[in-house]
């Protein structure tokens, strides 16, 4: 292990550690235990949520609320990634600046494309969904939108990253056999960062599903609109039976991805 | 081993490599010096069209640097090298150097997730547009061309294979396929069999001289063992310190030549 260059300043860090601590003992003194800072009924509400858990609602009724509200969780996700694909592969493959060869073009391909990513992704979905809901109103659009601009601005930005980082050997060779940067692209670039990038667009598939779920406390419908609804009403039994089923769905993409990826996979040698 | 002529009849011959006047390779009082360091003294030979050459010597005796040289991918400080009478120095990069020039490294340069027969096809790239190799990916084009390949250095079955799952000779293999569907004039390999064992060199270095042989094509690569390069080339250049030790059809190359050559004396005056 050399990732350890600092050996020489860990009594400083644990000088700082006790400070912390005692700082945070001090902090302890002064704070109005009396003054119903903790919830004094929360004790009994986990063990109701607890109980709760291992007797979800599954009556028919029930049953098929919850199926279709996932389907509604699972098509905001699936339409908030198609555009967050939209956004995030051509920014992306220009944001790696491999397209080209001169280094102005690269960075300034690099920099522009990057620094619109990053607007993307700097705002929650949460704060564009209330920018979106405020301009469009509480339509469907509005969610998949602001959930499609964050993550476009996640993916692109990895996907850059990935298609800097393949080896450079096979790339080299192809130019030797006199591709262009747009072939080189295509025919090294692309196929060896494409299992990565297959890999973390599923795993942002996952995300985006449980964004979508928040996404519709926001009143777009949808599992975490039952939820809400279940917990306004004080219904555990009934809210669980919304959790099991948003984490049945994350399981199930899970498993897709993880066929996918064994479609994909590549072991070297 | 006798230097064959290459046969008018064959298909693979390209009509470029035939009627030319001009040696594959002419090196003119070429050198490269990195600062103080002369990596390669000034030196001066031709190479006849369908020779088979192996440059040999010890560790920084200069010889992958003046084999970079001959593939272009590094400029001479002084002197100049010209391919088939055009000056090096003047050839377009991409498009021109590759129908000159066609190089073949120790591995590691296929794209592992990528068939071999779309490796081998990886060949055409500076000729086929843009579309057409993008096309090209979900629907091999010239497969003919990559096929006949694949089947002349003996791996036609694992055509369908990701070259990530062949072993090192098989991606050495398709890695000599695939020079020969670029079809260049002049062939360079840098140690292509010293990531193999033995038996995977002898079998690769084989393939290499042969398929060289029968497209009628120059040869040059930098060998690690003498044994190898006699058996399998025509003219072994021997380098030592940059300069040129020797440069001998390889029947005439004793085993006096390779000890004065790998001497360990003199080295060390460096």
């Amino acid at each position: 292990m050399n990732d350890r260059p600092h050996e020489g300043s860990l009594g400083g860090r644990g000088a700082l550690t006790a400070i912390l601590l005692i700082a945070f003992s001090i902090s302890l003194v002064g704070i109005g235990w009396d003054d119903g800072l903790l919830n004094t009924g929360g004790v009994r509400a986990v063990g109701q949520i607890l109980a709760a858990a291992v007797q979800p609602q599954i009556s028919l009724d029930i049953l098929s609320i919850g199926a279709r509200s996932t389907w509604t969780t699972l098509a905001y996700a699936w339409a908030g990634m198609t555009v967050a694909l939209v956004i995030g592969i051509p920014l992306g493959i220009i944001g790696s600046g491999t397209l080209v060869r001169s280094p102005w073009a690269r960075r300034w391909n690099i920099s522009s494309a990057r620094f619109a990513l990053a607007v993307f992704r700097a705002i929650h979905e949460l704060v564009w969904a209330w920018l979106f809901v405020a301009a469009l109103g509480l339509s469907p659009m509005a969610g998949v939108l602001a959930l499609g601009l964050p993550y476009g601005g996640i993916l692109g930005r990895i996907y850059a990253e990935l298609l800097q980082d393949v080896p450079e050997a096979p790339l080299r060779a192809l130019r030797g056999a006199g591709a262009s940067e747009w072939r080189v692209f295509w025919f090294g670039r692309l196929p060896m960062a494409l299992p990565d990038m297959l890999s973390y667009t599923f795993y942002r598939l996952e995300c985006g599903i449980r964004s979508a779920a928040i996404l519709s406390f926001v009143g777009l419908g949808g599992l975490g609109h039952n939820i809400q609804i279940s917990l306004q009403d004080i219904d555990y039994t009934r809210m669980w039976t919304f959790v099991y089923f948003l984490i049945a769905l994350v399981v199930v993409v899970d498993l897709w991805s993880s066929l996918v990826r064994r479609r994909v996979a590549i072991e070297q040698g | 081993m006798k230097i064959t002529r290459p046969s008018k009849t064959s298909p693979a011959i390209s009509a470029s490599s035939l009627n030319s006047n001009h040696p594959a390779v002419a090196i003119r009082r070429a050198g490269k010096t990195y600062g103080e360091v002369e990596a390669v003294r000034p030196l001066s030979f031709t190479i006849e069209p369908g020779e088979t050459v192996a440059l040999l010597g010890p560790s920084g005796s200069g010889k992958t640097t003046l084999l970079s040289m001959i593939a272009g991918e590094l400029e001479p400080s002084e002197g100049s090298i010209l391919l088939r009478g055009k000056d090096l120095a003047q050839l377009h990069p991409g498009r021109q150097l590759c129908r000159e020039v066609g190089m073949i490294h120790q591995q590691f340069d296929l794209v592992p997730n990528l068939s071999a027969l779309q490796n081998v096809l990886a060949g055409r790239l500076g000729e086929w547009s843009l579309l057409k190799s993008v096309i090209s990916l979900l629907w091999p084009q010239d497969r003919q061309v990559g096929m006949t390949a694949l089947e002349r250095v003996g791996v036609r079955d694992r055509a369908r294979v990701r070259a990530g799952f062949l072993s090192g000779g098989e991606q050495q293999r398709v890695a000599v396929a695939r020079l020969l569907v670029q079809d260049p004039a002049i062939i360079i390999a840098d140690e292509p069999v010293s990531s193999l064992d033995p038996a995977r060199a002898d079998e690769v270095m084989g393939i290499l001289t042969e398929s060289a042989r029968q497209a009628g094509k120059t040869l040059v690569a930098t060998v690690h063992s003498p044994d190898v390069a006699r058996t399998y080339f025509g003219r072994l250049i021997g380098l030592r310190n940059g300069e040129m030790a020797f440069d001998l059809p390889s029947h005439k190359v004793t085993d006096d030549h390779l000890a004065a050559l790998y001497a360990l004396e003199g080295l060390r005056d460096e």
